[in-house]
């Protein structure tokens, strides 16, 4: 209670002495008023440049430098005594600063690195940034300058160089690049490489940086399918790492080697591989990937055939008519069995030769015969089997076969080229000792008592493969009881021949010898055309004796085909 | 023109004749090709007391008829008795036949003669049915010389020819073995053929054996050809393939040289038929028969049937039947369960109404009655008793209000971050 009488006494007793202070300034101030002179005044207050605090590169520097593409902070707080706001210019060393005008940024004589984008309020950290070049020097000097953002008189502060320079990191660079079979060589790889199997790979590297410590360069060779590279942990990104090396020092060669990089068996080709260098900075800098693409070629190997089998060996001709041979082998190929698309063959014996692609120089039923299309199956890893004859591409051979052990059987293959494969097959062709006739039977006739028929024609032929003589001998002609002796049957290789002169009776048995042991030195050869024989014409006469009783006589003749071995020419 | 009955005559009569001499004008007077291969029995190296064989081929070109061969011997006299033909007096070529192999025995006896014995084998065909002529005509038959020259030595001859090797069909764990074709040109038997082979990796770079032959499995007899097996029982190659190079030598000389690819599939063990593996179970509990019995059943039906699978096909099979097993056993276990949950349902059920029937009937305390539903809090529940329907779940809206609020946390936070701008 006394509290609130307190309070109310001193509210009693302000209030009027407030009023009368009010009072009395409004008095004081009119009177002044009235009794004063007038006055211009005019104060010039002068424009003081800003100061700049520390400006800092953030960092980059040679432990920690910065890489080519990625940006450098440069940071700096600038104070105006005026309170203005103030620009930040990172410039290149050498020049001055000129500051804006109208409130604009400030130009580096010498060049910027960067200017900040905006002014920034005095005290207020201002920033820009530059994106290191390829073309930037590993070292680069920067001094600072803050500008006020004054829209009349513009003033820089002094140059600050903070932490300059800054450093650039430049990635390493792909030189020559060799990848082959070995080290330095770029020749083809073969499939399985020697039993190693391994493509070799080498790249000249450098570093464009030489600053202490020197970077040292890391090789990544990664699959063809790799789409891109993380420079950290080397990886290949979608791809597939063949080998890798580290720690290679810039000028010399980065080398490693995928030691099953070209298996038995490995497809022909150019093969396509990227390869990736990075370098040991502490930012693992990769190179710029401009000749990351690079190939190298698996040697087309021709294939090798071995393992012949013959479908008859030995091939029996069969007189006057065909017999199919057929005949399988091992194709083999270091690329594959795929590699081999197609294949053809034929069989030959001497003389007959081959081309140069494996058909017959002269297409012959006697020594040469082509099929033109082999069938492959079963292929597996380098291995395919060939088979030649199969239905629809039958080899058939004829009766005129040329006998023979040294008959060939002969395989091209075809892939990428065509491969006059140099193993053969071999079988043998029987002889085969065969006749024909042309003719049925020996038409003599209707004759009289004591005559002698017409020359009577009888075509021997040669239906087998080696070159023939005939065996010539038959039985008396019968009529019931009654017989005509064989021996009035004459033959001679002359049509008009007269009965009884240079003739040869017929016999009851004929053995090797002459005209007269019955076997007659026809020698007949061995066709070339099945289709045509080769044939020898004998001519036969009967002479009827003069005393002989009527009847309708029959008789047969034989004739024996043996190799060659009469004699005498007749 | 009005045709008369002489003029159809004759029209009959050309046409007649025009078609009989069209059938003779096709009638070929050619008769079959007849031929021997080869044509010649030929030994310059016979032993005295052995026999020498060889196959001689009479072929001809057509088939249609029933020919008979005709054979006769002639020749040194001594040949002469030498010459068998088996089963001389029944050479004939059927209806379609174009090859008929005529096998020829030459017996050199003991106190034969060294010296060399020519002959000849006349082979003429007929016709099994003998063919009319008409008159005045003289039949041709044809045949064949087949010159014998036989020669009877005292020195033994060993000689033979390789006409094929090949690899046996290789699996894990069975030795390497090779066939080869052996034509024994000698006049001793051969068992014995000098040769190596070389057995390389796949790339055909590194040697994995090198061998000298062994002798064949079974000899060769002169003049005999024959394929024979050449087993190398101590080399044993791994699953994979390789290259075999192999040749033949005769006095250093090589006569047969080939290059065969080995193929060495893996090792098949036998496995059981998911039949038996099916019954090799464990069986449901209260079906009778034991494990252990079935167990044995399944085994004897295994060994009695089973099939070969590679040892890679059979781990990746192995794990099936013991995942069968599982589910069994697992649905065996709630079988069980079930059954004795409504064994105890049905006791209680029993209880009950035996307690309800026992108990006095109170007025104004409840009617005697046995409650299935709802059920007391105090009954066991029953498989068959309806249970009370469940609480109403809480609604999911409530859950998702909360990530809500998880979600306006992250709001907040976005704020504070623009007032952090």
């Amino acid at each position: 209670m006394r509290k609130t009488n307190s309070k109310n006494i001193i509210a009693k007793l302000l209030t009027p002495m407030l009023l009368i202070s009010v009072l009395g300034f409004a008095v004081v101030t009119a009177v002044y008023a009235a009794t004063s002179d007038s006055v211009d005044l005019t104060i010039n207050v002068a424009e003081i440049e800003p100061s700049i605090g520390t400006p800092s590169d953030n960092g980059s520097s040679t432990t920690t430098p910065t890489n080519v593409g990625t940006n450098v902070t440069f940071t700096a707080t600038g104070t105006d005594p005026n309170g203005d706001g103030y620009w930040l210019a990172i410039c290149k060393t050498g020049g001055t600063i000129t500051p804006g005008t109208s409130g604009s940024a400030p130009t580096c004589t010498a060049g910027a690195w960067c200017v900040s984008s905006s002014a920034a309020a005095s005290g207020v950290q201002n920033s820009c940034t530059y994106q290191a070049q390829q073309s930037d020097q590993e070292s680069n000097d920067w001094e600072a300058y803050v500008c006020d953002n004054d829209s009349s008189t513009s003033s820089c502060s002094s140059a600050a160089t903070g932490d300059s320079p800054f450093k650039v990191n430049h990635p390493p660079v792909i030189g020559t690049v060799t990848i082959g079979p070995s080290y330095g060589s770029s020749a083809s790889v073969d499939p399985g490489n020697g039993g190693t199997g391994a493509v070799y790979f080498r790249v000249g590297v450098t570093d464009p940086d030489s600053e202490t410590p020197q970077d040292t360069i890391d090789m990544y060779v990664c699959s063809n399918n790799t789409t891109g590279f993380n420079p950290a942990t080397g990886t290949c990104t979608g791809g597939t790492l063949y080998c890798s090396v580290t720690g290679v020092t810039t000028g010399t060669n980065a080398q490693c080697v995928d030691s099953n990089l070209a298996p038995i068996p490995t497809t022909h080709g150019t093969k396509n591989v990227k390869i990736y260098l990075r370098d040991n900075s502490s930012t693992r800098l990769a190179d710029a990937g401009t000749d990351n693409a690079q190939d190298y070629t698996v040697t087309d190997i021709a294939p090798t055939v071995s393992g012949f089998s013959i479908g008859q060996n030995p091939l029996i001709p069969v007189a006057g008519g065909s017999v199919n041979q057929t005949f399988s082998a091992t194709l083999s190929d270091d690329n594959g069995y795929a590699d081999i698309e197609s294949a053809y063959g034929a069989i030959y014996v001497s003389p007959a030769t081959l081309t140069g692609t494996g058909t017959c120089t002269t297409d012959s039923e006697i020594n040469c015969y082509d099929t033109p299309a082999c069938s492959l199956t079963g292929g597996s890893g380098t291995t395919v089997t060939v088979n030649c004859g199969a239905a629809g591409n039958l080899i058939t051979t004829w009766f005129n076969i040329a006998p023979s052990d040294s008959w060939k059987a002969h395989v091209t293959a075809v892939g990428a080229a065509t491969y006059n494969l140099g193993t053969e097959g071999t079988f043998t062709v029987n002889s085969l000792n065969a006749i024909d006739v042309a003719q049925a039977s020996i038409p003599y006739g209707v004759l009289a008592l004591g005559a002698t028929s017409a020359s009577q024609t009888i075509t021997l032929q040669n239906a087998g493969n080696v070159v023939t003589d005939v065996l010539i001998s038959g039985t008396d002609m019968t009529s019931g009881g009654n017989t005509i002796s064989r021996a009035q049957q004459h033959w001679s290789p002359t049509s008009s021949f007269t009965w009884g002169s240079n003739d040869y009776a017929l016999l009851s048995s004929s053995s090797i010898g002459s005209a007269s042991d019955g076997c007659s030195d026809r020698s007949i050869a061995v066709t070339a055309d099945h289709s045509n024989y080769t044939s020898s014409p004998i001519y036969w006469k009967l002479s009827i004796p003069s005393t002989q009783p009527a009847g309708t006589y029959t008789g047969t003749n034989t004739f024996l085909a043996t190799p060659n071995n009469c004699t005498g020419g007749i | 023109m009005k045709l008369t009955r002489f003029h159809h005559l004759v029209i009959i009569s050309i046409v007649l004749t025009l078609f009989v001499a069209g059938i003779f004008s096709y009638v070929s007077n050619s008769i079959a090709a007849f031929g021997t291969s080869p044509p010649w029995v030929k030994n310059d190296h016979m032993l005295p007391g052995t026999t020498f064989e060889q196959i001689i081929n009479l072929s001809r070109s057509d088939t249609d008829k029933e020919m008979k061969a005709n054979v006769k011997i002639s020749g040194d006299k001594e040949l002469v008795k030498w010459i068998k033909i088996e089963d001389e007096k029944n050479l004939i070529m059927r209806e379609g036949q174009a090859i008929l192999p005529m096998k020829v025995f030459i017996e050199a006896p003991k106190r034969a003669e060294l010296k060399t014995y020519k002959g000849s084998i006349y082979v003429s065909m007929a016709p099994v049915v003998p063919e009319s002529l008409g008159g005045g005509q003289v039949a041709i038959t044809l045949g064949a010389n087949i010159s014998v020259d036989i020669t009877v030595t005292g020195e033994k001859i060993i000689d033979y020819k390789v006409t094929s090797i090949a690899v046996n069909p290789l699996q894990e764990g069975k030795p390497f073995s090779m066939r080869l074709g052996v034509t024994n040109l000698g006049n001793v038997s051969v068992s014995n053929i000098e040769g190596k082979v070389d057995i390389y990796d796949e790339t055909q770079t590194d040697i994995i054996k090198s061998l000298d032959f062994i002798p064949l499995d079974s000899p060769i007899a002169p003049d005999e050809t024959k394929t024979s097996n050449m087993i190398f029982k101590d080399t044993m190659l791994d699953p994979g393939y390789y290259w075999a190079f192999v040749e033949t030598f005769i006095n250093g000389e090589t006569k047969y040289a080939n290059r065969l690819p080995v193929a060495v599939t893996e090792k098949v063990v036998p496995v059981v038929m998911p039949d038996d593996a099916m019954a090799d179970l464990p069986k449901l509990p209260g079906t009778g028969s034991s494990g252990t019995e079935k167990e044995e059943t399944a085994m004897g039906t295994a060994q009695s049937e089973t099939v070969e699978v590679p040892v890679a096909e059979m781990k990746s099979a192995a794990p099936a039947g013991s995942d069968a097993s599982s589910i069994f056993l697992i649905f065996g276990l709630a079988g069980l369960g079930f059954g004795l949950i409504a064994l105890i349902g049905i006791i209680a059920v029993l209880v009950i109404i035996l307690k309800n029937q026992q108990r006095p009937v109170q007025q104004g305390v409840g009617t005697p009655m046995i409650m299935f539903s709802p059920p007391a809090p105090t009954t066991p529940p029953t498989p068959s008793a309806p249970s009370a329907p469940p609480a109403p779940p809480a609604p999911k809206q409530m859950g998702y209000n909360t990530n809500n609020g998880n979600s306006g946390e992250a709001n907040n936070v976005n704020v504070n971050a623009q007032n952090q701008q």
